[in-house]
């Protein structure tokens, strides 16, 4: 778990291309989206299209999403739990 | 003869290696690759989203953020743009997202040729008009269309000409030109003679390319710069004056 | 009298055909969106009837030879092009001429050079959504200026695999007609079109349509959402109605932006709101009949505003039927009179690009 946290924000920076923002700097249980980091809702897309791409995963309903990127911990949750499926 | 000046606000100039700026003529090395260029660099707060411009975005929010000095109302500020290759670049960059299957959402909003100016507008808050041009002459456009938008509203343009062929190994060139209308300028500016008296020169015959590249270069080497250009029904010189060169004529 | 930019000629092409066809068809309820998955994904879009207009040197033939243009002198015209993306590289669509070059000024030159349109200067502008109609508020400042005497605008934007596939990346579009306005709209249908306007600075006759004044903004807040205020779209209507010297009590009719996603219609009814109060004139808008025509669109756009300002009634709004905005909006469900002989069109665009163009029938 704590390697696929680390995993995910390496992703998260390097996916959305974030500058001045270290990967170790992410909170793993601050909010993703919004606030923090300043993701906005194209971001939210492009890190679904990430999960789509590196993990298989594919989220159809934005609300399911919401909850899914609250923070980096439930992301990895949720990869976690789709995985075991 | 009509006369108009316009004060200048700030400039910067960028090309092949470097950015240079008017007043404290910082130099941005940019190696061969502006991708290695910081946000720290050009913008004074953190903003996330520079990691994510692409080329041409970040080079035109370079410029910009160069020319635009604190001292302006940016809220009152236009951005008028020459991007003379468009989009070309981003459109390939997209298209092959799309290709691979996943067409990526963040970059489908670069492939307008509006969003270097679209990016500017935001990282520096200029709520003014936003016009962006087209085509090899697009600078001269984007500056021509300034000057008929500054003779009728009050306004501060930022000017920008970016020009980087996606199929040249060679880097590109851009400047940046900050202009206004506003009475309270001190300082250098920009005199714009207009006749409507047409002469030989044939329209389109005067040399329109690299045109505010030109004009920002003397501006920043304090040389002389006139150019008399034909635009449709009127013939329109233009010509830098600098503030110790003033005897009381304008402003 | 003043001299005053007077609206000429038009003509135009959309998925309802000519400008007649396609105000015949508006003023009838009649919608050209379908659906379907013409580049894979379901989506509802509008095509060209005729496939044969894909290919803008046919669809700008057809459009220009109801164009008089005996009385322009080339030498004091000036041609404007204002397009998001015209024809789109990489475009697996086999309609599409390959030789189309994916530069935008390319594509513009070429269709000027072989249908020898009578200009000295052609430039080239693209912001968005709102392409064409910035292109119309740059033609009215050349015009003001005395650089040029004539001024022809005109645009493309093409349906396209491109187009269609970042859209939908964005979750932009709706699966169904799209509904401006409507409690029940998700997302826009996509449309394409051509347009072509050409503008004189003269003295005005009774019945001549003078573009009283033009506006333009930027948001600043977003690259694809709009301002969740409002307040860059009523910028740019403040600006229209300070150069045409008229107060809001002066429109009488709104052709809205219209998109039908969540938030486009939300940010323009809290604009309207800021401008009007609670004195809001009718509005219509066209994109449940006609799709989302891209750049060119708000030019072909103006175009519907202009006849429906010369015929003192505007259209009802095709697939609006509650409304669905916080703010009292009065859009037509129904056609209506235009008590005023006046018209606001409004337009917006990716990167926050805002445009209002305001409309006057001069009478003396």
């Amino acid at each position: 778990m704590e390697q696929l946290i680390e995993n995910l924000k390496k992703q998260i920076v390097e996916t959305l291309k974030l500058a001045d923002i270290d990967p170790a700097s992410i909170q793993t249980d601050a909010p993703l989206i919004g606030a923090g980091l300043g993701l906005d809702s194209i971001d939210t897309l492009e890190l679904l299209v990430l999960l789509e791409k590196e993990y298989g995963i594919t989220i159809p309903d934005v609300n399911v999403g919401r909850s899914v990127f609250a923070s980096v911990r439930s992301l990895a949750e949720f990869i976690t739990s789709q995985k075991k499926i | 003869m009509k006369r108009h000046t316009f004060g200048i606000c700030g400039y910067a100039l960028a090309a092949s290696t470097q950015i240079d700026t008017h007043a404290s003529s910082i130099l941005f090395p940019l190696s061969n690759d502006i991708h290695s260029l910081q946000r720290s660099q050009i913008l004074p707060d953190p903003y996330p989203a520079f990691g994510r411009l692409t080329t041409s975005e970040k080079y035109i929010v370079a410029l910009a953020s160069c020319a635009l000095k604190t001292t302006i109302d940016r809220a009152a500020t236009g951005i008028c743009i020459g991007n003379v290759y468009g989009s070309i670049s981003s459109d390939r960059d997209y298209w092959k997202t799309v290709t691979s299957g996943f067409p990526s959402p963040a970059l489908f909003p670069s492939t307008l040729p509006s969003s270097p100016a679209a990016e500017t507008a935001i990282a520096l808050k200029c709520k003014g008009p936003l016009r962006v041009f087209c085509g090899p002459s697009a600078g001269f456009h984007a500056f021509l269309s300034s000057l008929a938008l500054l003779s009728q509203v009050n306004e501060t343009i930022l000017l920008i000409e970016y020009s980087k062929d996606p199929d040249s190994a060679e880097f590109g060139w851009g400047s940046a030109l900050c202009l206004s209308n506003k009475a309270n300028f001190a300082g250098d500016f920009l005199q714009i003679d207009s006749e409507t008296e047409v002469d030989s020169l044939a329209p389109g015959a005067s040399d329109d390319k690299l045109y505010l590249y030109t004009l920002v270069h003397a501006l920043k080497n304090h040389t002389l710069f006139q150019k008399r250009s034909r635009v449709g029904l009127k013939t329109i010189t233009v010509s830098l004056q600098y503030k110790e060169f003033e005897h009381g004529t304008a402003h | 009298m003043k001299t005053s930019v007077i609206l000429e000629q038009y003509a135009g092409y959309s998925p309802l055909g000519t400008i007649s066809e396609t105000l015949a068809d508006l003023f009838d309820n009649t919608s050209a969106i379908i659906t379907g998955s013409p580049f894979g994904a379901e989506i509802s879009y509008a095509p060209f009837d005729d496939i044969r207009k894909c290919d803008p040197l046919q669809l700008f033939t057809s459009i220009t030879a109801g164009i008089d243009f005996t009385d322009i002198d080339p030498s004091q015209t000036i041609c404007i092009f204002g397009a998001a993306k015209g024809i789109v590289l990489g475009i697996q669509n086999a309609q599409h001429d390959p030789n189309w070059s994916p530069d935008l000024f390319i594509q513009a030159d070429r269709l000027v050079q072989t249908l020898k349109i009578p200009c000295s200067s052609l430039h080239v502008v693209s912001t968005a959504c709102a392409s064409g109609a910035s292109a119309l508020d740059c033609a009215v400042e050349y015009l003001h200026s005395g650089f040029f005497k004539h001024a022809i605008v005109f645009g493309f934007d093409l349906l396209s695999a491109f187009v269609v596939s970042g859209f939908t990346a964005l979750g932009a579009l709706s699966k169904s007609t799209c509904k401006p306005f409507d409690v029940l709209r998700d997302g826009l249908s996509v449309g394409e079109c051509g347009a072509l306007a050409v503008l004189s600075c003269r003295n005005p006759f009774d019945g001549d349509i003078v573009i009283a004044g033009c506006g333009s903004s930027n948001d600043a807040n977003h690259r694809t959402g709009p301002s969740r205020t409002g307040d860059g779209l009523s910028a740019a209507i403040r600006l229209a109605l300070t150069r045409a010297h008229m107060q809001p009590s002066d429109v009488g009719a709104i052709k809205c932006h219209g998109t039908a996603t969540p938030y486009n219609d939300a940010m323009e009814a809290k604009a309207l709101a800021t401008i009007f109060e609670d004195s809001i004139p009718p509005c219509f808008g066209t994109k449940g009949a006609l799709g989302h025509m891209s750049g060119a669109g708000s030019l072909f756009e103006v175009i519907i505003g202009a006849q429906c300002l010369g015929r003192g009634i505007i259209p009802p709004t095709v697939g609006f039927s509650t409304l669905g905005v916080d703010e009292l909006v009065p859009v037509a469900s129904h056609t209506q009179k235009c008590e005023q002989s006046s018209m606001l069109c409004l337009s917006a665009g990716f990167g926050g690009i805002n445009t209002a163009c305001l409309l006057m029938e001069y009478s003396r």
